[in-house]
């Protein structure tokens, strides 16, 4: 099932078009990164998906129904700007968020508390959001987007100003809530986190979308089919081989881009009979930065 | 609905629970019966000390001014000492440092010629108490008159007698034609009291909804909402939560004044008449501040969408603001003339209303139908601001950076 359905969404303010006719389908249980540089157009797209913004026109649907308000009660949201009431104690603050999503204040304070118990905070139920520091508010702003239980999670730029240690927390939290069955939707410009988490990725840019899919497929289409070999002795053999398209030989090493059809491991096999004396033989991948790079500065203006 | 009622219960209790609130719910009242008692309790324990020094000239007065001003009944009592003419004059300089020292507070000196000349001299070194010198004066010249009336062989009592000031007697006609003498002053009292809280409370209740859309806004909490809620289910919130607080404060306030209104009507049984409080009073006030309420805060409300720091919100606001505080002042007029056609028309005015038909509530006596047409008047007009405002608002809280301008805000209403 798609739990999220974009169709032709477009919005412009004034002379600016933000988002230029983006189609997304999120399938059940998966996580999807919404990807491109600054500007993008990504928190655009997913403040329409909530109808914090009313698309100019196109259509979304969620959990398989056009959107309604009481849809809002299933999402859970992380604005990149992050916000809480700093006068608030933590636990009403958590409490009364859960509230706004339909939870009763019972269960929405339980909830809050095995939270806060999880990731080590539950000293500071009781404090003032002002008094916390920086990485703590980013935490609790995190469970208040998951506390109510939500199906579909919705984050934008969840990584951005988050130091290691809980970079690290964030990630094995989205990566339970994914084994939980959680449909997500994360933007994030940080290739590498992308290239960890999602399944399925789009990438947006000036608006529009450049390439979506499943980040597996993406890449293996993406990928030159190359291979790095250091080496030592005579390569001459290996230019007369005719899997090889090019190469690139820099002394101890050489770069050898394949010809389409050809394996890599099949190629290895021809490469040990030319006696060559291979001390490391390596597939080269691309990485989701190349075809982020590569899509947004060539592709990007199509 | 039952979102609006989560950010009611949210803004209702983060409110009454701040400092803020307690201070002003709890030390408020207490501030306003000092700055309004102290002055009279201090000028009445004060005049005990103070010192009057007396030079009578023509040698006639000096029992005349003691059975005038120690035979007083009322708490007023100087002491009094009387200078020897001789004397002051030969010694002017040590009398005016005396006075210099505070030994005199004043020194009266009364020429010999004052039966013509009608003039005496007043020593003192503050003139600031007017009105404690205007006493004296008057205690003064109805010596000397007394004594002219005697010269010319006329009894003193009598002539007081004849000509004997005539008393009004003031009637209200109330709304079912029964007539109540009831003192001018009193409603007066009412209506001016009754006028600075509601306009306080007015100022005090549409700022704070243009702080708490602005911290808000700044706090970048209001996307976090809009994930949850509607733009208008927040607006409501926010008013009928900033409101709701109101309503509470008077509720304490009404129990606290109601419960030492009682207690001073049975402690001093002559208190009773000084101050007209009917509950049909109370019922209007609150009608009045929730219709003033609504109006000014809903533009509030816009103004603080619309900016994103305080200094800005401050500036867009400003004009508001003027219009409460002229709309107080013109109240304060129309006090001294409820009845006029100008005080009329600007009771069915919105923004005008609240203070102006309380004010002829309190002081004249408004046909119900005005009473009605100008509530209905109001109710219309505020669901026109709250739908105007709900369109600013949606649009002004997700922009951040430079205010919007004018025109741009008008496209808003147009377009969403």
């Amino acid at each position: 099932m798609e739990r999220v359905e974009v169709k032709n969404v477009c919005k412009s303010y004034g002379k600016f078009v933000a988002v230029d006719n983006v189609n997304m389908s999120v399938s059940d249980g998966s996580i999807y990164g919404l990807l491109g540089p600054n500007g993008a157009g990504k928190s655009s797209t997913m403040r329409m998906i909530m109808n914090i913004t009313a698309p100019d026109s196109g259509e979304v649907f969620l959990f398989g129904e056009k959107f309604t308000e009481k849809h809002k009660k299933n999402i859970g949201y992380l604005p990149e700007e992050r916000g809480l009431y700093p006068k608030m104690k933590v636990v009403d603050q958590l409490v009364f968020l859960s509230e706004l999503k339909g939870m009763k204040k019972k269960q929405a304070y339980d909830n809050s508390m095995m939270w806060l118990e999880k990731i080590g905070m539950i000293e500071w139920a009781n404090k003032k959001v002002n008094e916390l520091s920086k990485g703590m508010a980013q935490k609790i702003q995190f469970i208040s987007t998951i506390n109510h239980n939500p199906q579909l999670i919705i984050m934008d730029e969840p990584f951005s100003g988050l130091d290691p240690v809980n970079s690290r927390f964030f990630k094995d939290i989205i990566i339970d809530l994914k084994k939980e069955g959680k449909t997500i939707i994360l933007s994030t410009h940080l290739m590498e986190n992308a290239e960890k988490l999602c399944d399925n990725i789009c990438l947006i840019n000036k608006g529009k979308v450049v390439l979506s899919g499943n980040l597996q497929k993406i890449k293996e289409e993406n990928s030159k089919n190359s291979v790095i070999v250091y080496y030592s002795g005579d390569n001459s053999k290996v230019f007369e081989l005719e899997e090889v398209s090019e190469i690139d030989d820099s002394g101890n090493y050489m770069e050898i881009t394949l010809k389409n059809h050809v394996s890599k491991t099949g190629f290895l096999k021809r490469l040990v009979l030319t006696d060559l004396e291979i001390s490391r033989y390596e597939s080269i991948e691309t990485s989701l930065n190349d075809i982020f790079i590569q899509c947004v500065s060539g592709k990007g203006e199509k | 609905m039952s979102n609006i009622m989560t950010l009611i219960y949210r803004e209702f209790f983060s409110k009454i629970k701040s400092k803020f609130f307690i201070i002003g719910t709890f030390l408020g009242p207490l501030f306003m019966l000092i700055i309004s008692v102290a002055p009279v309790y201090f000028m009445k324990t004060s005049q005990s000390d103070i010192a009057l020094g007396f030079v009578d000239n023509t040698g006639v007065l000096e029992s005349k001014i003691k059975d005038s001003l120690l035979d007083d009944k009322k708490s007023e009592k100087y002491k009094i000492s009387f200078i020897d003419p001789k004397d002051y004059i030969s010694n002017e300089e040590k009398y005016r440092k005396k006075i210099e020292t505070k030994e005199y507070f004043a020194i009266i000196n009364i020429p010999k010629n004052v039966f013509n000349s009608s003039k005496f001299e007043y020593l003192s070194a503050s003139l600031s108490n007017i009105e404690f010198i205007s006493t004296i004066s008057g205690k003064i010249s109805s010596i000397v008159s007394k004594v002219r009336l005697q010269d010319y062989g006329l009894d003193p009592d009598k002539v007081s007698e004849l000509t004997k000031k005539l008393n009004v007697i003031t009637l209200k006609i109330g709304k079912d034609g029964s007539k109540s003498t009831e003192k001018v002053g009193k409603d007066f009292i009412t209506a001016y009291f009754f006028v600075i809280i509601l306009y306080m409370t007015t100022v005090l209740y549409s700022n704070s909804i243009l702080t708490g859309v602005l911290e808000e806004k700044t706090s970048k909490v209001l996307e976090v909402l809009l994930s949850s809620c509607t733009s208008f289910q927040l607006m409501m919130g926010k008013l009928f939560g900033v409101g709701s607080v109101g309503l509470f404060q008077f509720t304490i306030w009404t129990i606290l004044g109601g419960g030492s209104f009682l207690y001073l009507k049975s402690a001093f049984p002559e208190f009773k008449g000084l101050i007209n409080l009917e509950i049909s009073i109370f019922l209007y006030f609150i009608l009045f501040f929730v219709t003033g309420f609504f109006q000014y805060a809903t533009l509030f409300l816009a103004a603080g969408s619309l900016c994103s720091n305080q200094e800005d919100a401050r500036q867009l606001a400003t004009p508001v603001t003027f219009l409460i505080v002229a709309v107080f002042i013109l109240s304060f007029n129309a006090m001294n003339n409820p009845g006029s056609d100008s005080v009329r028309i600007m009771s069915f005015i919105p923004f005008f209303t609240p203070m102006m038909m309380f004010v002829r509530i309190t002081v004249a006596s408004p046909e119900l139908w005005e009473i009605i047409l100008s509530l209905v008047i109001n109710i219309v007009a505020i669901f026109f601001f709250i739908y105007i405002t709900s369109k600013i608002y949606r649009v002004g809280i997700l922009m951040y950076g430079k205010r919007p301008t004018f025109k741009e805000v008008i496209n808003w209403m147009k377009y969403s």
